[in-house]
């Protein structure tokens, strides 16, 4: 393969090995030619062309490839595998992946339908077909090893599902799509049938293997009828239920997805009910049924059958009786029983409202709920097993069991101080989810505050307030989390040891929650859209108290994942880059999970503190986005891994159709595009050359028409809030989540940024420099039209994807390219004047909005926390705003560059007044931004920074007894912690110095 | 609330509470990959409701290269534990046990003699956790892994290879009783 450098065929003598194995090229081909000439054997030509390839001049490297398009144009046969590998290898790195159906995997399916009897050369190309994923050739080659093999059963199931794969990709025109599908389906049925007859020995093409029968379903799935598929699930041998009694369940709970997805809620639950009693009556089944999965599909297909079958409701009670009564089930077992008795009382409960009361469905739900709790409590997952369930409570049951339930049940656990505290901890979990399920703040009728806004009250906790988001609802259950934190750090477990139970790290990420809501950091997406960054409304006090509990938890339990993923995405808002970086760094996201996790603190950060993303002291050798880089590069190094043929090689057909999936989405994946383009935008920022966006491999098939995907793994951070609330990590957010929209918007400025920017080495020199200019010319108009069109594309409907600023910038860059597009290809008319005047008129507006939204502080410069902190939070705007100035002096220079030249002749007035107001616009953003840093510089040396920060976190912790509480668990640690806030900040504002203006 | 099942490609994108444990190595893709790809049964996972990753079992099916097939070290047919982690709010609820068992029948349909793990001698709660599942020492591997887990003056660390016999071992002719008292070099591990 073209990675590595292949043997040659056994048997070519050793003189020739050692000249190719040592790269003697040109003794190569020397001795090939003779060869060739001695034995008459091609394979010695494609030796000799091979060689050549790996000259210097590009006549010789191109060898490959003319020889490549000769044979397939001639209708060659190469019926050497070896010759063909070697030819694979030389073309290699030529050959786009999108050529070698039309090329080398033509030359393949020539050599196997000419030695159709060569089993291991005809394995050999069919699996280079499918690590180039050319499934048109691979399945003609699947095809001819199964009739040259038709007593080796692995060949009938390499082409049934190399025919199916085909039918299921844009590879297969849509014409053809239902016949393959239909033929993959039907040699399925004829081997599902074939398998009930008596053992067939050497001839057996029947199904066996419980891969085969998942591949079966697989086809049933997109391709069987629903008589085909009802069949299947009644079959004797391969349906679910024969396969759940051979401990095979993997079926069972595919067939439960489909069937759901079907709406088929009859089958749903007479499976599940099936193999639930089969799991619990069969000791050598063992509870294999009693997964979550399982139960939930009983009760969701109880729930959808129980209005004609009522006995239902019934069955299932007398299910979870045997289950709850089984002796030594295995607590995660247990914990799936109890809960499947939670969701039953909440999915199968009556609705009707009579039956409320102490014996109605609302009681039932609460005493399911007080059971699970009363088993649960001491395990950390139980808030999160429950709180979907609590949240459906009405107001008041929920606020009694939030309120006097759990806490009473702490108050029992009294002799047991740990467990207490758990409970209690619990406890404060829910209390804070009832806080934040909507419509719990209503407004109080007929009244009228002094500033004649309507008042408002929360349902839950009472506090009144002027505001319908009521923040300070959060105050009680903060300062409650908050002293029993402190009473435990203090008392309790004084000495962390990196070994705090569980509740202890919860109790901090509670109180930092409750913190944030209380901070008034908006939770309302109607809202935030409309602010210039996030805490732009916000007390920035609260925010500071939370990075300080959570920092101080972060001293007893370094590295800890939840802490540190909360505390990470606080001080990105608050303007900490630097101090976020040094933690994410301690969670070692790498490898794969990288695709997952990198966008969560990556996403922008190059907007935020451009320094941050490039080497530095503690990484001198490789920016941020390294990881993310090489992650992509080692995963996608082949159009498909390797991994593909041990699927085959093993007969594993749900990897073999599972891997492909995966890998195409990964190669489209939004957290590629975004570690490519923060690192550009860092570099470009700091004035540092990186490789073009245009010369990145993996981003060639990111054309206009792939859909990026998004993908952010959550499951890791905390996110205490119910269902319909906002999370807190999105509370905490710069601005939308990654889009296919945004990274594509990103790509066109990148690519805009590189057109300009690009300079030719000092050493080229044109010969013909005029002919030269003109070329490149061409060149700039062509790729602007690309961009101006892929930009208005993605600019559609994309406001909701976009910070405001970005959507300020990336409307200048498409207006930009329409306008250079305009005043440099076009003869002066007064059309295009009026055009050119109005795009310009568009830009300048478009700067002064981004400008306004960039540098707008929510009160007077200079009034205390309201400006340093607002200002160090608001840089994602200002790096946009350093973008769009820069962008619109590349657009000046090069208008100017090419009408300069034809001043006398072409450019009109019009022209030269419209580039003087654009230039002048840009010169102006440019300037106002650098005023800010200078500002920012001022600030970090006016006064004691650290004392400042103080006062704006504490203020005066004798008037604010929750402040007081901050302080108290702080305690001494309160210089360092201010230490850190001062000292992030002060490394954020002098990377910003060398960000660079101009 | 949990459920186990194979692993599936793209679970990896929901693995962030198993494998930001610092305990737990994050592989490169064609690591998880090749294990989906060539032992499916015996690449577990566990699943809570919204999708996350709270445990999995990496194993595989293997013997000893021909090679060796007269050394003292070979190993026939069984089935090795590669992997097996469990998210830190998900521990001391069976998942580990019920995971192992799952590899374990697999092993058995595969018809493996046994099955083989390596533990760091100084993890008592992994050795404690294995023994309570029937695994037994096989032999001491010294100076298996390149640093210590506990003490950083240490250069290395030995490691326990841990046996369970499978059915196929009736005779348990893959197993001894004073393993810990039989050491081998790293070398002699393949």
């Amino acid at each position: 393969m073209s990675w590595n450098r292949p043997q040659l065929r056994s048997g070519v003598d050793l003189q020739l090995q050692s000249a190719f194995n040592d790269g003697q090229w040109a003794s190569v081909i020397r001795l090939a030619e003779k060869r060739l000439r001695t034995f008459n054997d091609p394979y010695f030509e494609i030796v000799k062309i091979c060689a050549e390839c790996q000259l210097d001049s590009p006549f010789e490297k191109s060898a490959g490839i003319v020889a490549l398009q000769r044979f397939v144009n001639e209708g060659t046969v190469v019926k050497d595998v070896d010759a063909l590998d070697l030819l694979e290898w030389a073309t290699g790195s030529l050959l786009d992946d999108q050529e070698f159906s039309s090329t080398l995997g033509t030359l393949k399916v020539r050599l196997v339908k000419a030695k159709p009897k060569d089993r291991n050369g005809a394995i050999r190309c069919l699996e280079s077909c499918l690590l180039h994923w050319d499934l048109f050739n691979a399945q003609q080659i699947a095809a001819i090893l199964d009739r040259s093999f038709p007593h080796d059963r692995t060949m009938l199931f390499w082409n049934v599902v190399i025919t199916y794969l085909l039918c299921v990709s844009d590879q297969c025109p849509p014409d053809k799509k239902k016949l393959y599908g239909m033929l993959a389906l039907k040699q399925m049925q004829r081997a599902a049938q074939s398998a009930s007859q008596p053992d067939a020995g050497d001839s057996d093409r029947s199904i066996r293997t419980e891969e085969e029968i998942l591949l079966f379903y697989r086809i049933l799935e997109t391709h069987g009828s629903d008589a085909d598929w009802t069949a299947a699930l009644g079959h004797p041998e391969f349906g679910p239920v024969p396969q759940f009694r051979l401990g095979r369940k993997d079926l069972l709970l595919r067939v439960l997805d489909v069937s759901r997805r079907k709406g088929d809620w009859q089958t749903v639950y007479a499976l599940s009910k099936e193999c639930l009693i089969l799991s619990g009556s069969d000791n050598s089944l063992k509870l294999l049924a009693c997964d979550w999965m399982v139960w939930k599909a009983l009760l969701d297909g109880a729930s959808h059958v129980m209005g004609e079958s009522p006995e239902v409701l019934d069955d299932v009670a007398a299910l979870l009786d045997t289950f709850s009564a089984a002796d030594g089930v295995r607590p995660i077992y247990i914990r799936n029983i109890l809960l499947a008795r939670v969701a039953a009382a909440f999915q199968l409960g009556s609705d009707d409202p009579s039956e409320s009361g102490p014996r109605g469905a609302a009681s039932a739900q609460v005493e399911e709920l007080q059971r699970y709790v009363r088993s649960q409590c001491s395990s950390p997952a139980c808030f999160d097993d429950i709180r979907s369930f609590a949240e459906k409570l009405e107001p008041d049951e929920l606020k009694k069991f939030a309120h006097d339930y759990v806490p009473g049940l702490a108050q029992e656990a009294a002799g047991d101080p740990l467990r207490s505290a758990t409970i209690r901890t619990l406890a404060y979990q829910l209390q804070y989810l009832a806080l934040t399920r909507p419509g719990l703040v209503l407004p109080i009728p007929g009244s009228q505050s002094s500033s004649s806004a309507d008042q408002w009250k929360c349902a839950v906790t009472g506090v009144v307030s002027n505001s319908s988001s009521c923040t300070e609802r959060f105050r009680t259950i903060a300062e409650s989390a908050a002293k029993l934190y402190r009473i435990l750090t203090e008392s309790l477990i004084p000495e962390g040891n990196g070994r705090d139970p569980d509740y202890v790290p919860e109790l901090a990420i509670l109180t930092a929650t409750a913190l944030v809501k209380l901070s008034g950091i908006s939770d309302s997406g109607s809202v935030r859209e409309h602010l210039p960054y996030p805490i732009y409304a916000a007390r920035c006090g609260r925010l500071l108290q939370a990075t300080l509990i959570l920092e101080y938890q972060l001293s007893r339990t370094p590295k800890h994942s939840r802490v540190t993923l909360l505390l990470v995405r606080l001080y990105l808002v608050v303007g900490c880059a630097a101090r976020a970086t040094a933690l994410w760094e301690t969670l070692d996201v790498k490898r794969t999970i990288t695709d997952s996790l990198s966008p969560y603190f990556l996403d922008r950060l190059s907007t935020l503190s451009p320094i941050q993303v490039l080497p530095q002291s503690s990484r001198p050798a490789k920016a941020l986005t390294n990881g993310v880089k090489s992650y992509y590069a080692t995963s996608l190094k082949l159009r498909m891994p390797r991994r593909l043929a041990d699927a085959f090689e093993s007969e594993n057909y749900t990897s073999i159709l599972e891997i492909p999936e995966f890998i195409n989405r990964l190669r489209v994946s939004c957290t590629m595009v975004m570690g490519f383009v923060e690192e550009a935008r860092a570099c470009r920022a700091l004035g540092q050359r990186g490789l073009p966006i245009s010369e990145e491999v993996l981003l060639n098939d990111i054309t206009d028409d792939a859909q990026l995907h998004e993908n952010t793994d959550f499951g890791s951070v905390p996110n205490l809030e119910a269902s319909m609330a906002v999370p807190i990590y999105d509370i905490l957010r710069i601005g939308p989540k990654p889009s296919n929209a945004r990274f594509h918007l990103a790509l066109v400025a990148e690519k805009y940024f590189e057109l300009f920017q690009y300079k030719p080495p000092a050493t080229y020199k044109a010969a013909n420099p005029l002919q030269a200019a003109t070329t490149d010319r061409i060149f700039v108009s062509e790729t602007l039209q690309q961009l101006s069109s892929s930009a208005s594309r993605f600019l559609r409907g994309a406001r909701k994807t976009l910070t405001e600023q970005e959507h300020f910038f990336f409307d200048i860059i498409s207006l930009l390219t329409a306008l250079i597009s305009l005043m440099t290809s076009s003869g002066p008319s007064p059309e295009s004047s009026t055009a050119a005047s109005q795009l310009v008129s568009g830009v300048t507006a478009a700067l002064d909005a981004l400008s306004d939204s960039s540098l707008s502080l929510p009160s007077p410069e200079g009034e205390g926390e309201g400006a340093l902190i607002p200002m160090l939070s608001s840089m994602h705007g200002l790096f946009h705003l350093r973008d769009a100035a820069d962008a619109v002096k590349l657009a000046t220079s090069y208008i100017t560059s090419v009408l300069e030249p034809n001043k006398q002749s072409n450019t009109t007035k019009e022209a030269t007044e419209a580039l003087k107001t654009l230039d002048k616009a840009g010169a102006k953003a440019a300037a106002l931004g650098k005023n800010r840093i200078a500002v920012l510089k001022r600030e970090m040396t006016n006064g004691n920074l650290e004392s400042r920060i103080e006062a704006w976190a504490l203020g005066s912790t004798a008037e604010d007894s929750l402040s007081k509480e901050i302080q108290g668990i702080v305690g001494d640690r309160i210089g360092k912690s201010m230490g850190i806030l001062a000292d992030s900040w002060r490394v954020g504002v002098k990377g910003w110095e060398l960000v660079r203006w101009e | 609330m949990a459920t186990f099942r194979r692993f599936r490609p793209d679970d990896v994108d929901k693995i962030s509470k198993c494998n930001l444990d610092p305990l737990t190595e994050t592989y490169e893709l064609v690591f998880y990959l090749q294990y989906h790809a060539r032992w499916p049964s015996l690449f577990q996972v566990c699943e809570d409701t919204n999708g996350n990753i709270i445990g999995y079992i990496m194993g595989k099916l293997e013997s000893s290269p021909e090679i060796y097939k007269f050394s003292e070290h070979y190993l026939p047919w069984h089935a090795h534990i590669t992997a097996l982690t469990v998210a830190p709010e998900a521990r001391r609820l069976g998942i580990g046990k019920i995971l192992t068992e799952q590899l374990e029948l697999a092993a058995d349909a595969n018809n493996a003699w046994f099955v083989d793990l390596f533990v760091r001698k100084g993890n008592a709660r992994a050795i404690a956790f294995y023994k309570n599942l029937g695994y037994s020492v096989f032999r001491v591997v010294k100076d298996y892994y390149g640093e210590h887990a506990t003490d950083s003056t240490a250069q290395s660390e030995d490691a326990y290879d841990m046996r369970k016999p499978m059915k196929r071992d009736k005779k348990l002719q893959h197993i001894r009783e004073d393993g810990e008292t039989y050491e081998v070099d790293p070398t002699d591990v393949w």
